[in-house]
Order: structure tokens, then C-alpha cells, then sequence
């Protein structure tokens, strides 16, 4: 397992949730999967408020499931977008959804672990 | 805590509501899920959560704005909210401290911490609902107080500001303001026609000064209305107060008589500041001083009911006020003093507007210091008798009217003339005949009169002349207050009463003991002065309220008779 | 309005000092400064000196000391009282039961 995400706060989580734990993993995959998809599409559409309000809502359920990189990736991306700085988010976005990919599939792994 | 309190969690983000919703349920809490803004206002009202988790930024209504709805909807019930927000983000920081946040908690949720933020949050809910059931509590005991006392003040206006208060001689004041503020008020007749009032102040503003009220109230009016003097009525009402009041409650206390016929005015002060009587004639002034305890301190045994006699003419006015007013202070803490009282009154003029001049100087010394309005004012105006005649009783029922045919004879030793009071006992017999009643103000004022004389210069022969001037007036009751104590004597009154169907015919004659006078030339010399002299045996005044009135023997030996005829009462 | 209260060294005699208003609200100082003493003394004197004031129901905290120190064998003095309260004692005819000075 990489350092992608914080294991020893997911430990945590499961005992917090008990038999709720893949549930809420499988929620971070289908949810992130989507914000992801939110992201792009305003990229494509040109409209910065909303992509930092999905990268905002991305980052916080990551930060949640202790994915910290990832968090901190997307809080690069929601500075940029705030900030109107356009030409530096295309570089950004590939490096959140570089990494997302990496989560998806630690969470992933783990999901099949449970 | 018995009760599992609810939370709502509003966060858009699936992920974020599982982890908030699972750390609180575990806390014990119950819990509602909230997906977006709208629905948070809507899980709010259905849910009706004591603590709220809000997300700042949600799609629809925002945090901030689900928030003031709720802190709206909430009133003054205390619902705390936590906002699901980052610590980084000033500007949302300052909007939800504006719209009422409670506290804050950043991602990622750390469950200790949030744990206890929910405790916190707890603590303070339950002391603000504990605060709010003793603010209710207090609210409720406070209105019920109010409505109590409103209804006690009622029972005690009924009870403190009574009696003749209304008679054209008599202005009085009472500072509406204040629910109990202790003054009582109290003005009747006796049956022979004399104005009893009585001013007093109670210790303290609150029950007792009422509690007190009652009995005072009672036995003034009770023994007034028998014929009682003044000193016993004040010694039964200092008797009923010491028993009744606390130790350390009192009544401070001036009563005044004033005899109409006689142009005197009889008072004691226990406590009260002086009240002033304004001689028209001198524009002298004589202050009533206070030279007892006030009422309710001692026993009856160490009880002073001696009272002084002053000379009031027709025109003189009396002033009499509680402490209220000489104890009002203004902003450098300066009394309003008995002099300016003092002053005040002595250069005002009859019917002049001198409880307004009063009341607005009082007002403009108390300034903005916004002190308590406790004015208690009466004046009373002597005038001449015909002015004061009692008003008519009505015709005696001819029903209720028996004949009657009696005789009475009541004579007093020295030892009751010492110590009292013949003349309740009297009237309370004559007041059995309805027939008597339409001539009860005269017969009682006539049987006072003679009594008097048959006392005063018969058994006691004090000089009626000492009277004649105002110091001799003060010397004459100094030594009749001695001259009571030593006495030796008898008076003795012979009552005939006959009464049919036509009319009646009420004769009484008084003895004494005394020498006796030589009237036939006495009475000569006193029908040249002429008018009704306020020193001697009052013969004249006595001629105009009875039929005939006869001295025989030695001059110790006076009848009177009072006859009617049914057809013109 | 403040009470303080003071016992002679022998133990004969308690002082008992009230400044500013002396009205209501000494209520409950006023009786702890002599309710709450051991033993009772012979005499009691009351220190006007800071006394600005003193009203009706000051009266009858006085009337609840003298009661407390014996009633008619109580011996109660009030000392230093400046013009004001002197009169309102005078009204009262409170030198009929205190000794003021």
C-alpha cells in the first residue's frame, strides 16, 4: 500500500462505522467518481465558480477518508480557480485526477479486503 | 440526560454526512440527514433538532442562510450550530459568526474533537434551558405577585383611603404611583358631629404596611363611630399594632380631632414630621410636633395617649404630610427639608393650590434622580359649625318606632372619671331609639358639653377664663391633665325619655359634685359679649342645639330637653 | 452602605459602624453583626458617624437590636449622628429608648 492514504485513520473510520465501512467506502468511489466528472465538465464549460465548488466538495470527502495528497491537490486546483488563474489549472487538474486514480484504487483494494 | 437529544446534519457530500451522522449517533445522540440547504430548513422544522451540524457551502440555500432561518425560527430557545467549514476560509468564518455559527469544525472531522465541541455545546444548552425555566419561573411567580398585590391594594385603598375624605373641608393627595407604600388615610365623625382624622405611615412598602391597615382602619372607624376619644382610640390601636406587627414594624402615626362647635382642634403625633396649622387670623403658624413613640412599639402598659389642645378658628388650615415628601432627595443627595415644606405652606392663602405648589417643587428637587413619588398630603379647614352640621340620617322609620317611657340614672365615681369615658356608653343606649336619631349629631354634642363642664369646672374647678388666651389655652389643658389624676367627685347624669305615637321628649340632667357658679349672673354677663365664646361653659351654643336648658340649684345642676313631634321631624 | 463591627477588647461592649444610606439593604448585615457573636455583650453602641441617612426601616433594625440586647434593660447607644438622622430620631422619639449622643 502507498502512502496515499492515512491508514491508521481509516482503521479509526472502521471502527467508528463497523459494518457501515464498505458502505462508505463504496459512497467515496461512486462520489469522488462524480465530483471528478463535475470538475471536468465545468472545466470544459469554461465555468470556474462551479469547478471550485466541486473540487471544494472532492477535497473535503478526501480529506475525510484520509486521503491527504489528494486533498491537498485539490485545494491547489480550488485556490487557482478562485483566483481566476486559468492557465495554470489544466496542469492542476492532471495532477488531481493523477492521484484520484491512485486513491480509487487504494480504496479500492481495500474495499475488496473488507 | 433522560431525553436522547436530536441533531441534524446537513452536508451535501455523502461521504462527509456518513462519518458526522456515525460519530454522533455514537455519542447517543438521535440523528437526521439533511442532503442540501432546503432540505435542512425542511429536516429542521420536522425534526425539530436541539443541536445542528451545517455545511458553509452547500448547492441551494447555503449554511449561512439555512442558519438565520433557523436561529429566526428558534427564538429565544437556544439551538447551537456547529459549521462543517475550513478554519482557513476567513471570509466564511466572519458570515457564519454573523448569522449566529456556535462553534466550527474543519475537514478532516477528527471525532475527539468534534465530540467534544458536542459536550461543550450540551453544557451550554442545558444551562441556557435551566436559565430559561427559572426566567419563566420568576416571569410567572412575578405576574402572579403583581396580580396579588393589585388585589390586596385594592382591598387596601378600600380600606386606608376611606371614610369622609370627600367632605368639603378636607384635600388630600396620595401619590398614585406607588402599589403599597405604606400611608394610610382615615377621616370620619363621631356621633357628635367631631372630624377624626388620622394620617399614619407604616414601616416598610409592602404587606405588612397593609396587614397593619386593617385593624388600625377598623378600630378608628369602630370606636369613632361610638364616641370614643382620640387618646382611646389611639391606645387600642397601639395595643392591636404591638401585638400584631413584627418587632421592628411600626406605624408612625398624627391623629386630630376637630371640635366644630368648639373651635378647638384636639392632636397627638407619634413620629410624623410636624404637621403645620396656619392660624388665618396671626398668619402664625403652630406645628404639630411629634412627641411620642409611634404606634405598635410598646405595650399598652408604657402606651402615651396624652394629647394637646390648640385654639383653630373658622379659616385655619391644618397641613399634615408623611415623610415622603421632607425625605425626597435630589441628585446631591440634599433633603427637601421641612423648611421649604414649612415655608411653602405659610405662604399660601385659603383655597390656594398649595398641594400643587407642593407637588411640583417636590418634582423639580427630585430632579432626574428619578426617586420614588411618595407624597401622602391632607389639609383640613376648620369652618364655622353651621357649615359642619352632620348630614341627616332621614326620617326614623315610623314602623321601627316604639313608644317608650324611661328613666335613666348613671353616676360616676372618681375612679371612673379618672380613667373613662362615659359618653360611648350613653350614646350607644340613645342610638337604640330610632326616634332619637335626626337629633343625634345635637344631643351628642350637647351630652359632650355638659359632661365637660360638669368635669372641668364642676368636679374639678378649673377657671374657664384661663382660656381666653392662647397661652392660657395650652396652660388650662396642662392643668386639667394634672387636675384628672387627683380628682375627688362625682357627676352624675339623669336620662328621661318618653316617647308615643305624636312625638317624644328626651330631658337630661347632669350633677356634679362641684361648688357650682353663680349663673344667673354669669349667664347675663356672657350674653353681652355676645356669639358663641369659645371659653365658659358654652351656654350659648348649647341654647341653639336643645329646647330649653335650665340650671338649677348651685349651678352644679344642669336639664336639658330635646322634644319632637312626628309631623315635623 | 457597609456595616462593620468591632468588639471591645474585654469582650463588655460591641461598636457597630454603618455608612452611607443605613435603610433596607443593611437588613441582613446589620443583624449578622451582632446576631453571630458567641457570646452576648453588656452594651451595644451603634456608630452613626458615616451614616448619611437612616430610614424608617433602619428604625426598626434598631428596634431589632434593642430587643436582641434585652428590650427595656438593653443598653443602646447611638453615637455621632450627624443633623439629618438626629431629627428623624427626634421625630421618631427614639431618645426614649436609645441612648443618642
Amino acid at each position: 500500500m502507498s502512502e496515499r492514504l492515512d491508514h491508521e485513520l481509516l482503521a479509526e473510520l472502521e471502527m467508528l462505522m463497523e459494518e457501515d465501512f464498505s458502505a462508505l467506502l463504496e459512497t467515496y468511489l461512486r462520489d469522488s467518481q462524480a465530483r471528478f466528472y463535475e470538475v471536468s465538465e465545468a472545466w470544459e464549460a469554461g465555468d470556474l465558480e462551479r469547478l471550485r465548488r466541486s473540487v471544494h466538495s472532492l477535497k473535503g470527502a478526501s480529506s475525510n477518508i484520509g486521503a491527504a495528497a489528494l486533498a491537498s491537490l485539490c485545494n491547489d486546483l480550488e485556490e487557482l480557480a478562485r483566483d481566476g488563474r486559468s492557465e495554470l489549472v489544466p496542469d492542476a487538474l492532471a495532477r488531481v485526477r493523477s492521484e484520484l486514480g491512485e486513491v480509487q484504487d487504494a480504496v479500492q483494494a481495500l474495499h475488496a479486503g473488507q | 440526560m433522560s431525553e436522547t437529544l436530536r441533531i441534524l446534519v446537513a452536508d451535501d457530500n455523502h461521504v462527509d454526512r456518513m462519518l458526522l451522522s456515525a460519530i454522533v449517533r455514537k455519542e447517543g445522540y438521535a440523528v437526521a440527514e439533511a442532503v442540501d440547504g432546503n432540505d435542512a430548513l425542511a429536516k429542521f422544522r420536522e425534526f425539530r433538532p436541539q443541536m445542528v451540524l451545517l455545511d458553509a457551502l452547500m448547492p441551494g440555500l447555503d449554511g449561512f442562510e439555512v442558519a438565520h432561518f433557523i436561529k429566526e425560527e428558534a427564538g429565544e430557545d437556544f439551538i447551537p450550530i456547529i459549521f462543517l467549514t475550513s478554519l482557513t476560509e476567513a471570509d466564511a468564518l466572519a458570515r457564519a459568526l454573523e448569522v449566529g455559527g456556535d462553534d466550527f469544525l474543519s475537514k478532516p472531522y477528527n471525532q475527539i474533537i468534534l465530540k467534544a465541541k458536542l459536550n461543550a455545546l450540551q453544557r451550554m444548552r442545558a444551562v441556557h434551558v435551566t436559565m430559561q425555566r427559572q426566567r419563566d419561573e420568576i416571569s410567572r411567580h412575578h405576574a402572579h405577585l403583581i396580580q396579588e398585590q393589585e388585589a390586596a391594594k385594592a382591598v387596601f385603598d378600600k380600606v386606608a383611603h376611606t371614610g369622609l375624605l370627600d367632605a368639603a373641608f378636607i384635600r388630600y393627595l396620595i401619590s398614585p404611583l406607588a402599589i403599597f407604600n405604606g400611608d394610610v388615610l382615615l377621616a370620619t365623625r363621631n356621633p357628635a358631629g367631631d372630624l377624626y382624622v388620622l394620617l399614619g405611615d407604616f414601616t416598610g412598602h409592602g404587606l405588612t404596611a397593609a396587614i397593619g391597615a386593617m385593624p388600625l382602619a377598623e378600630i378608628f372607624y369602630g370606636m369613632a363611630g361610638k364616641g370614643f376619644l382620640p387618646g382611646e382610640i389611639l391606645r387600642e390601636a397601639n395595643r392591636k399594632l404591638s401585638i400584631i406587627l413584627p418587632k421592628g414594624y411600626f406605624c408612625c402615626a398624627t391623629m386630630v380631632a376637630l371640635n366644630f362647635n368648639k373651635g378647638t382642634m384636639e392632636f397627638w403625633n407619634g413620629g410624623l414630621p410636624p404637621g403645620c396649622l396656619l392660624q388665618c387670623d396671626s398668619r402664625g403658624i403652630v406645628h404639630l410636633e411629634s412627641t411620642h413613640l409611634p404606634l405598635g412599639i410598646h405595650g399598652d402598659d408604657r402606651f402615651d395617649a396624652s394629647t394637646r389642645v390648640v385654639r383653630m378658628a373658622p379659616g385655619d388650615r391644618l397641613v399634615m404630610c408623611t415623610d415622603g415628601i421632607v425625605e425626597a432627595r435630589n441628585e446631591q443627595g440634599d433633603t427637601f427639608g421641612f423648611e421649604r415644606f414649612d415655608g411653602i405652606v405659610m405662604n399660601s392663602g385659603p383655597g390656594d393650590s398649595v398641594f400643587e405648589t407642593l407637588q411640583r417643587d417636590v418634582y423639580a428637587h427630585l430632579g432626574s434622580t428619578g426617586s420614588d413619588d411618595d407624597i401622602t398630603l391632607v389639609e383640613v379647614t376648620m369652618v364655622p359649625p353651621q357649615q359642619a352640621a352632620l348630614p341627616e340620617t332621614g326620617r326614623p322609620d315610623p314602623e321601627r318606632g316604639t313608644p317608650a317611657d324611661w328613666r335613666l340614672s348613671y353616676e360616676l365615681g372618681p375612679r371612673s372619671l379618672r380613667t373613662s369615658n362615659p359618653l360611648p356608653l350613653l350614646q350607644q343606649i340613645l342610638v337604640e331609639f330610632p326616634q332619637l336619631r335626626p337629633q343625634a349629631g345635637a344631643i351628642f354634642t350637647v351630652l359632650g358639653e355638659l359632661y365637660s363642664n360638669a368635669l372641668e369646672h364642676g368636679v374639678m374647678g378649673l377657671d374657664s377664663r384661663l382660656k381666653r388666651s392662647a397661652s392660657g389655652f395650652a396652660a388650662y389643658y396642662e392643668a386639667r391633665q394634672q387636675a384628672l389624676e387627683t380628682l375627688e367627685g362625682f357627676v352624675r347624669f339623669d336620662f328621661h325619655c318618653a316617647i308615643d305615637d305624636a312625638g317624644g321628649c328626651l330631658s337630661v340632667t347632669v350633677t356634679d359634685s362641684g361648688p357650682g357658679f353663680d349663673f344667673r349672673a354669669r349667664l347675663c354677663g356672657e350674653a353681652n359679649v355676645g356669639g358663641p365664646a369659645y371659653h365658659g361653659r358654652g351656654v350659648q351654643l348649647l341654647r341653639n342645639l336643645c329646647q330649653s336648658l335650665t340650671y338649677r340649684g348651685c349651678g352644679n345642676e344642669v336639664e336639658v330637653t330635646f322634644s319632637w313631634s312626628d309631623t315635623d321631624v | 452602605m457597609a456595616v462593620a463591627s468591632e468588639l471591645s477588647a474585654d469582650g463588655g461592649e460591641l461598636i457597630i459602624r454603618v455608612s452611607g444610606r443605613f435603610d433596607f439593604s443593611a437588613h441582613q448585615e446589620f443583624r449578622e453583626a451582632y446576631e453571630l457573636l458567641p457570646e452576648q455583650p453588656r452594651r451595644y453602641c451603634v456608630d452613626l458617624r458615616e451614616t448619611s441617612y437612616l430610614d424608617s426601616s433602619a428604625l426598626g433594625m434598631l428596634l431589632l437590636l434593642r430587643d436582641h440586647a434585652g428590650g427595656d434593660s438593653a443598653v443602646v447607644e447611638l453615637i455621632n449622628c450627624n443633623a439629618d438622622v438626629r431629627k428623624i430620631l427626634t421625630i421618631s422619639n427614639f431618645e426614649q429608648l436609645f441612648t443618642i449622643h
